[in-house]
């Protein structure tokens, strides 16, 4: 009730100040009128009248000015005179402004861009979900046993089962497998989709409505095969169906299976992961489809943990308490499952991926860069402020006119402050126009389109970031300029300042220097780490690879025929000009999948062997196609595919496994299957060791064995078909899908990958992490040398006199430069030695991203120091050599 | 700032106000002579301090104002009280005289127990 009236007033008093001091005066105006006539009438003189009516009033202006104080608006006409006032005082010192305004855009815009990326990753759950805060991802914790996932992993379908019976925190829980490739269609129109396989009751549980149609029922998810039906994203369905109403009960291909869809899920839902998902399917489909090896089996082994989990709270259950609730039904089912951890735990973690143990390497990166910008607009912070209590020094007189006028203190902070705030929002607006120009940073991050793009939660931190940082490097500088003694500051010249002044400044300037110091070292650690990544040699040589696979197996073509499509396939490719070469392998180099195989651990070197070792099997000219040298014997020729004696190529690993200080080539021995039963296989060949995982994980021995005969080659993985071009591989995309295509008309989608892009996979956290660590470091160096060449630039006009007098006193312009030199480079070297001693207590914090180099690595820590003072000798140059131009008269007469 | 006579003056002129408007809408002049009128000799309200009092009532809400013209034909601005004013004054003479009825008890109190 009145708080309306106060805001109406208030309001109105804003709003309407002219016309309000129109009617206060015309109102006082009166007043005085009336009270005059009524002097008058009591006998006074017209002109005593009026004059008494004054003193009876109190004085025209302070009732004005007290009646205008009982508005309630004050601050805000203070407000506005304060920045009104500096807004003028910014524009007279344009250099000043430029330089504060850039230093600030820099930290702000950089905060800006990456908090972009973080917001996306970390603080956004999923869109489309209901009530997101109560659905939790499930993580399962065993320490022994078969499968072990000490920080929380993936566990069994029975696992689901026993949550979804046992565990009662959960008002209902959802089992999902992580996303697959799925083919669909045939021929020309194939394409691949991103497909996940889910419980039916997935999508009901997240809340999510559908578009069109319906989603699953249990009865569709129990049978294997019983219910061939799928639910679209909406995304997918606009982009392949244009959003045809018709779809439901439509029937698609999916990995060569007729399946039909029943409905679209809404637009906003594109899945819980950043990746958006084009298809779900129920569990029972999964082995129909060909995406379990083993068939259906895997919803009935204990030991298949390839499934993760989400649950929704049940109303009023505690998350702690639902997990162990959770942890009490998987254990009581445990007691079934023999060989796994009895006693499993459960982890529960936010829907938000990023948030939970499964976060990926750029998600890592993304946080560790947040801290970086941080820093970075600490610096620049540190900058202005350094910049701000340099012209202090010109302002003190101003100051203390001010005070000795009657400014009260708090209102000269004030007003100091708001030229601070003024100063970071200008470098706020600047910042975010740097945002946007620098937006082309945020898709170096596998995110989805758009998704770390300017919105307004990113535009309202920029603003609070602005203001945060305003107030952080307004206060020192305005306590301390509105601490001036009148009578000082109106004495003038050198003789109000105070000695040491200077210390503050200087002070920021090492901290400055320390926190770029910092950075970039990490900057520097990451470039070496990416340079280590890129310098693995894998074994091949990857930069004109393609790799072609077709799932012809799941589309359901026998043995014999695929083997003839295959030979057909490698045959039309290698006739396409500028193709120099194809070769079919089963595992594709750096593709992940492996398959493990016996030796004979008697005359073995077993010490060699951490994991593995892993068989592959290659055609004719595989080796050669793949650029990996055969470093004694030869290559699988055509005859040895055809021929009958066991033969096998060892990589130089597995050379040394088999035959301790001597040499296999030529040597039969026990493989596979052999060792158990008898026989050996020739050793006809030693090639160099390649990767077939990951560049950044250890290489593993491997033995190679002809392809096309040997039947224990398993059903998942492969095969692909390598293919080596002479130009840049992904201009051959095209032509090559299109020959494989021509062998037959309905063959299922054609993948052609170049090799580079798996690879630059595995690189890209390395690759963000240094360019981004390089680009800031070198940004928060560019502010620390500004700042120097600033607290320098002032020392040498201050002390501009005192230079003239040494000049003028014979002093060479040579001690004239190492005077001013010496003066920048102490708060440097400090500077440098903290952040030496920092950079070597915060190397744990960036370990994780580093490979082949060590967190302390002198190498590195020493170089950028080097380059620190360089650049601060640098920056110390120029001031040093204004100093000896100095005219000892001019300087004589500076007073 | 420049008031210092106190919150009791401050109070008191708001209730004169309060009082005075209860009876006719009136103008700030004829307020500051009714107020005169009202409480002569007992305390002395400087005219300056009606008006910031006027702006500030008209805030909480107690008080509105309009431009009328005065039986002499001249434009003033009047003002009046608002139910939110009326229940203002009640309250304020309910308390005025539940302390004035404390301070007449004291003053009769001779001793002895209440």
């Amino acid at each position: 009730m009145r708080l309306i009236p106060e805001l109406r007033e208030r309001l109105r008093a804003l709003l309407f100040r002219d016309q309000e001091d129109r009617d206060l005066d015309e109102e006082l105006a009166f007043h005085l009128e009336m009270q005059t006539q009524a002097n008058i009438a009591r006998g006074m003189a017209p002109d005593e009248a009026r004059r008494q009516a004054h003193i009876a009033l109190g004085g025209l202006a302070q009732v004005r000015e007290a009646t205008r104080d009982a508005r309630g608006v004050r601050w805000l006409d203070d407000l506005v005179a304060d920045v009104r006032l500096a807004l003028r005082a910014l524009r007279n010192r344009p250099a000043f402004t430029l330089a504060a305004v850039a230093t600030l855009a820099l930290g702000i815009g950089g905060n800006t861009i990456v908090f972009g990326v973080v917001d996306a990753l970390y603080l956004r759950p999923p869109a489309g979900v209901r009530a997101p805060g109560e659905v939790v991802r499930v993580f399962i914790v065993r320490d022994e046993g078969w499968i072990r996932t000490r920080n929380g992993g993936p566990g069994s379908y029975l696992d689901y089962i026993a949550m979804r019976d046992g565990a009662r925190g959960f008002a209902d829980v959802a089992a999902m497998v992580f996303p697959m490739t799925l083919d669909l269609d045939r021929g020309e129109n194939a394409e691949q989709v991103r497909g996940q396989i889910v419980s039916w009751n997935y999508l009901s549980l997240l809340g999510v409505r559908p578009a069109v149609g319906r989603f699953f029922t249990a009865e569709e998810d129990s049978v294997a095969g019983a219910h061939p039906v799928a639910v679209l994203s909406h995304g997918f369905w606009q982009r392949r169906f244009g959003g045809e109403r018709e779809i439901v009960g439509r029937t698609l291909l999916l990995n060569g299976k007729p399946v039909t869809v029943i409905g679209v899920a809404n637009a906003e839902f594109t899945g819980i992961d950043p990746q958006p998902i084009d298809v779900w399917v129920p569990t029972a489909m999964a082995a129909p489809l060909g995406l379990m090896f083993g068939g259906d089996e895997w919803r009935t082994e204990p030991a298949m943990a390839v499934v993760s989990y989400i649950a929704r709270l049940a109303p009023g259950v505690e998350a702690t308490a639902a997990a162990a609730d959770a942890a009490a039904a998987l254990r009581h089912a445990a007691e079934a499952y023999p060989g796994l951890d009895p006693t499993p735990d459960v982890r529960l973690a936010s829907l938000i991926h990023a948030r939970g143990p499964e976060r990926t390497g750029t998600a890592v990166v993304a946080l560790m860069l947040m801290g970086v910008t941080a820093v970075v607009l600490v610096i620049a912070c540190a900058n202005v402020a350094n910049l701000l209590l340099a012209r202090g020094t010109a302002r003190r007189r101003e100051t203390a006119v001010r005070a000795s006028l009657g400014a009260t203190r708090g209102r000269l902070v004030r007003q100091h402050l708001t030229e601070s705030v003024v100063l970071a929002l200008l470098g706020g607006v600047a910042g975010v126009a740097l945002a946007v120009a620098g937006s082309r940073l945020t898709r170096m991050f596998p995110l989805p389109t758009g998704a770390a793009d300017l919105n307004l939660r990113v535009l309202a931190f920029a603003f609070a970031v602005a203001l945060l940082s305003g107030l952080v490097f307004g206060i020192a500088p305005a306590l301390r300029l509105s601490f001036v003694a009148p009578a000082d500051g109106l004495r003038g010249g050198d003789a109000g300042m105070r000695p040491g002044r200077g210390r503050t400044r200087r002070a920021l300037v090492a901290f400055q220097v320390a926190l770029s110091l910092m950075l970039l070292a990490g900057a520097g650690l990451l470039l070496r780490t990416l340079r280590a990544v890129n310098a693995v040699d894998p074994g091949l040589d990857t930069d004109r690879l393609l790799v072609v696979s077709v799932a012809l197996a799941k589309a359901g073509y026998d043995r014999d025929t695929r083997e003839t499509l295959y030979a057909e396939a490698r045959e039309r490719v290698g006739r396409i000009p500028g193709v120099e070469g194809a070769s079919m392998v089963h595992f594709a180099p750096l593709g992940g999948s492996a398959q493990a195989i016996q030796y004979d651990d008697a005359v073995a070197d077993t010490a060699l062997v951490e994991e593995g070792p892993y068989v592959n099997w290659v055609d004719d000219g595989f080796f050669a196609v793949a650029g990996t040298r055969v470093l004694r014997g030869r290559e699988f020729t055509p005859e040895d595919l055809a021929g009958a004696e066991p033969i096998a190529i060892l990589d130089e690993r597995m050379a040394r496994v088999l035959a301790p200080g001597g040499d296999p080539l030529g040597r039969c021995v026990p493989l596979g299957k052999q060792v158990d039963e008898g026989g050996c296989t020739r050793i006809v060949g030693i090639v160099e060791t390649v990767r077939h995982r990951y560049l950044d994980e250890p290489t593993v021995p491997h033995v190679y064995v002809p392809r096309r005969r040997d039947a224990a080659m398993p059903s998942f993985g492969g095969p692909a078909l390598l293919v080596r071009t002479r130009g840049e591989p992904a201009a051959y995309v095209q032509q090559v899908r299109g020959a494989v295509q021509s062998i037959a008309p309905d063959l299922p989608y054609v993948a052609v990958r170049p090799l580079e892009e798996t690879i630059r996979a595995v690189t890209t956290p390395y690759r963000i992490g240094a360019t981004l660590f390089t680009l800031f470091g070198a940004l928060a160096l560019l502010i620390a040398a500004v700042g120097l060449y600033g607290v320098l630039g002032y020392f040498v006009a201050e002390r501009t006199s005192e230079i003239g007098i040494r000049r003028s006193l014979g002093a060479t312009g040579r001690s004239v430069v190492g005077l001013v030199v010496r003066q920048g480079m102490i708060p440097v070297a400090i500077g440098a030695a903290l952040g030496i001693a920092g950079a070597l207590a915060a190397g744990r914090l960036i370990e994780s991203m580093l490979f082949g180099v060590s967190a302390r690595d002198p190498v590195t820590l020493v170089g950028v120091a080097v380059a620190l003072a360089i650049v601060g000798v640098l920056a110390s140059v120029v001031p040093a050599v204004r100093a000896v131009r100095v005219d000892p008269m001019v300087a004589l007469r500076v007073d | 700032m420049t008031d210092h006579s106190g919150e009791l003056l401050q109070g008191t002129l708001e209730m004169l106000v309060l009082k005075a408007l209860s009876l006719e809408p009136m103008h700030g002049w004829g307020l500051a002579q009714r107020i005169e009128q009202m409480s002569r000799d007992v305390f002395r309200v400087s005219q300056g301090s009606l008006y910031p009092a006027l702006q500030r009532m008209k805030r909480k809400g107690w008080i509105r104002s309009e431009w009328r013209v005065t039986e002499n034909n001249r434009r003033a601005r009047y003002y009046m009280l608002t139910p939110a004013g009326e229940r203002q004054l009640e309250q304020e003479r309910a308390e005025w005289e539940r302390v004035s009825r404390a301070v007449n008890w004291v003053l009769a109190w001779e001793g002895g127990t209440a």
